[in-house]
């Protein structure tokens, strides 16, 4: 079954969108559930609100970025895929992996420092900045992720596509 | 440049005249009245509320309340001016004059309005809640609420609901042929019936109800002459109701929309007022005697002179100003003063904090590197052009009060280092240089091996060297900021007047990063590895020395020094943290790339070239406006980080307090002329 790699290929790429996708939600969820709850009492705080929100919304999309780079090494975006040894399959897994995972946990755990800035910017509107840039520090890991799995995702060599199999 | 200088003053005079001081030093919002106890402590207690003039709470209701009637015509002048009234400062004073005498019968108005409003619509939703109750009793010949019991039957009124209901009502007709059901109405997961039977069955047929959760209706009369009258009358008078209810309804709407024309004077008079309050509440700061005042204040002290002058000429000596020193551990607040290009991003500091006394203000030394950061972290020209596009209509043509309009032209700039950035990395839109028209792209041939690349573009994020060199260049850019920070420490040191400090911490550092830098990278600067590795280990033999110097433990300062060494691998992770700056420049390019692609797969999968041209216009402008907002947003917030975290982390505090001079705050209004 896995003689060819481009199982383990498709594999990661759905590993890192999935998981990547999954920080992103439960982080947004978690800040929106309570920037709604903030907003039925300050609305005209949103804009601060949105920004903060929509901050562990980029797990999400470094987990696409690199599905995207994976499926785009084993040239899965359209024509005849390319030769993928196990060998590069594995590495491509793990590429997606690393983004995955990184993408999941920082993703959750940004959403609950958003969250806790959400309720703190609806008591003082001038500790937004301030807010945000606790949010952010966790996106750092999410970041390094990326760059490990961008790092792995070069050094991956696949032979040109097999016509005809 | 930086902080400006600000000088401590206090202003005497004859309280004659001060109504039209307070007034004209209002108007020119130069100073920051600050309290002084021990002149209060013997103020005479003149102060007088007005409270009831300055009801600002019920103007802001009103301007709320009216607003949505207000003429829709003028929504793009309302965006570019942020919902403020753009007039002359005369024709607002005009109208003041003419709409303060019918304020407070208008404000009146408009609260009994509003109160009919909210009564007519839960009076409404009650008359809902109840046609929904009868309407499936509607063929009910019994009278609402009449008696359900006689001498020898009983009656029940109800809903069976699930899907066993046609089971139930077998079984009822199996219990007795004195069983009377009759089904009144149905509904997609109910039925309505009304069941009546002797009273001898009434216990068991209570149990097959409760078998199948038969429930009962709400037979009660909310009114005692609803009592006994047939479920199609009480829905008839529910309609006359209804009617009644939604005509008192538009009158309140018609009512309110009628005086909408009035939301701007409103908004002026709300304006007005809180100046007054303003005014009103200094009280509170000043002495006051019989016959004199005295405050103190802050102030720039280049504008004192010309104020000095001023009183001098409009008071003839009856006002005077001092200049006085501030007491002891008082701050000065802090006001900031850049050039064209820094000024903008003082909206970055102030995110992070104003600089204290003995801050020096990072404006200037950020401003730089936050331009180049969001360039290289959005780099793409297309989002560049568009970001630069709707900053400049806004900053021409809108009407913003002046810290939002510094922070569009940060916003601005953004966007200019953004098109640099695109060129350089070669971003357009997410478009792959191979897929780009001729005019666009250079073909470079090394090696027998042709690249494509964008005109301009140094170098492709995505292959060969192409991300080693990024990744390089953003290290190499942390590296340097790095490096300026240590030395903003020093300058910030020395001037603070503790030069021994300067020299050990900042200074030992500086010199031990430099010198392992170039030991480093001797290769290709070209310098000897010896030398270099020799001035390395002479700066941390330094550190190692100076570090536990406030240990008072003579066998401690050594072990304190090789402990103060391995603040390295914090220089280290700070230098790594500048990865984001790659990360973020490829993530931009990458998702747009593959909006394109998204775009044109699906679109050529359409049955029809048009149809698949639509699909894939709408794909690119739904994935781009996307891929805008949240690259936008990591740019900022990435390269906003890169300095508080980082760069502040190695000289700045920012515990300062604003500059906040007594002046006329504009919520509602905005004046032409700047007179």
């Amino acid at each position: 079954m896995f003689e060819s790699g481009l199982v383990l290929t498709v594999v990661g790429a759905a590993f890192a969108a999935v998981f990547g996708g999954l920080g992103s939600c439960i982080g947004v969820g978690t800040a929106g559930t309570k920037a709604a709850g903030v907003l039925a009492e300050r609305p005209e705080v949103f804009g601060k609100l949105l920004l903060i929100t929509a901050l562990p919304g980029s797990q999400g999309v470094y987990g696409l970025l690199v599905a995207i780079l994976i499926l785009m090494k084993a040239n899965l975006l359209g024509g005849p895929a390319a030769d993928v040894s196990f060998e590069a399959g594995a590495l491509l897994l793990f590429a997606g992996v690393i983004m995955g995972l990184s993408g999941l946990f920082s993703g959750w755990f940004q959403g609950k420092v958003a969250a806790g800035a959400v309720g703190a910017i609806g008591r003082d509107e001038s500790v937004s900045g301030k807010g945000l840039v606790l949010a952010v520090i966790i996106e750092t890991y999410a970041i390094f992720g990326l760059l490990a799995a961008f790092f792995i995702w070069l050094s991956v060599e696949v032979g040109a596509p097999v016509f005809g199999a | 440049m930086a902080k400006v200088l600000l000088q401590k003053i206090r202003l005497t005079g004859l309280r004659k005249h001060y109504k039209l001081l307070m007034q004209e030093l209002h108007r020119k919002g130069v100073m920051e009245i600050v309290e002084t106890p021990e002149l209060i402590e013997h103020s005479l207690q003149r102060h007088e509320d007005h409270f009831g003039v300055f009801d600002l709470a019920r103007i802001d209701f009103a301007i709320r309340l009216l607003s949505p009637y207000a003429l829709p015509g003028k929504k793009l002048e309302s965006l570019l001016s942020g919902g403020k009234l753009v007039c002359e400062e005369s024709e607002a004073k005009n109208r003041l004059k003419e709409f303060s005498p019918r304020a407070e019968a208008l404000l009146d108005s408009c609260e009994k309005s509003e109160e009919i409003l909210v009564k007519t619509e839960n009076e409404q939703q009650k008359i809902e809640r109840r046609r929904a109750l009868l309407v499936p009793y509607k063929s009910l010949l019994v009278g609402w609420g009449s008696a359900l019991e006689t001498d020898q039957t009983i009656t029940w009124i109800g809903s069976l609901a699930g899907s066993n209901v046609g089971e139930c009502i077998e079984k009822l007709a199996l219990i007795s042929h004195l069983v009377d059901i009759k089904i009144l109405s149905q509904a997609s997961d109910r039925m309505f019936v009304r069941v009546t039977a002797l009273k001898s069955l009434e216990e068991e047929i209570s149990r097959l109800f409760s078998e199948y959760s038969f429930s009962e209706v709400e037979w009660s009369c909310e009114e005692s002459d609803e009592e006994g009258r047939s479920v199609s009358a009480l829905l008839k008078d529910l309609n006359q109701q209804e009617m009644a209810c939604k005509k008192r309804h538009e009158e309140a709407s018609v009512q309110l929309r009628g005086m909408a024309s009035e939301v701007e004077n409103f908004k002026i008079l709300y304006d007005y007022n809180s100046w007054r309050k303003r005014k009103n509440d200094l009280q509170y700061k000043i002495f006051q005697s019989e016959y004199l005042f005295a405050f103190e204040a802050w102030m720039p002290e280049k504008a004192v002179s010309s104020l000095v002058e001023w009183t001098e000429n409009i008071f003839v000596g009856e006002v005077v100003l001092d200049r006085i020193e501030a007491k002891e551990g008082e701050e000065a607040p802090t006001l900031l003063q850049n050039g064209a290009f820094s000024k903008p991003f003082e909206m970055i500091t102030e995110m992070y904090g104003i600089p204290g006394a003995k801050d020096i203000d990072p404006t200037p030394a950020l401003s730089p590197f936050f331009f180049i950061f969001f360039g290289l972290c959005l780099s793409d020209v297309g989002y560049g052009g568009l970001l630069t596009l709707i900053m400049g209509i806004a900053l021409i043509f809108g009407k913003f009060p002046s810290n939002l309009r510094n922070s569009f032209r940060a916003m601005l700039y953004c966007g200019i280092a953004t098109i640099i950035g695109g060129v350089l990395l070669g971003g357009y839109f997410g478009m792959e240089a191979s897929k780009a028209p001729g005019f666009m792209t250079t073909v470079t041939e090394t090696a027998g091996v042709s690249t494509v690349l964008f005109k301009g573009q140094v170098l492709n994020p995505m292959e060969g060297d192409g991300p080693m060199t990024f990744l390089a260049l953003a290290l190499g850019l942390g590296m340097i900021q790095l490096l300026f920070g240590v030395f903003l420490e020093i300058v910030r040191l020395w001037k603070n007047g503790q030069k021994l400090d300067a020299l050990c911490d900042p200074g030992a550092w500086l010199f031990f990063l430099i010198a392992l830098v170039g030991f480093a990278l001797a290769a290709p600067l070209g310098l000897s590895a010896a030398l270099m590795g020799k001035l390395a280990i002479a700066g941390a033999v330094i550190l190692v020395l100076t570090q536990g110097r406030s240990q008072k433990n003579w066998f401690l300062k050594p072990v304190m020094g090789v402990l103060g060494l391995y603040n390295i691998t914090a220089y280290l992770s700070d230098i790594l943290s500048y990865s984001r700056i790659m990360a973020l420049g490829l993530a931009t390019g990458v998702i747009g790339m593959a909006m394109n692609l998204t775009a044109s797969v699906l679109g050529g999968l359409m049955p029809h070239p048009v149809l698949g041209f639509i699909v894939a216009v709408l794909i690119l402008l739904f994935g781009h406006s996307l891929n805008f907002f949240l690259s936008l947003l990591g740019a900022f917030v990435h390269s906003g980080r890169l300095q508080f975290i980082e760069f502040f982390g190695k000289f700045y505090e920012g515990s300062g307090k604003k500059f906040s001079p007594f002046m006329r705050a504009k919520k509602y209004l905005f004046f032409n002329s700047s007179s």
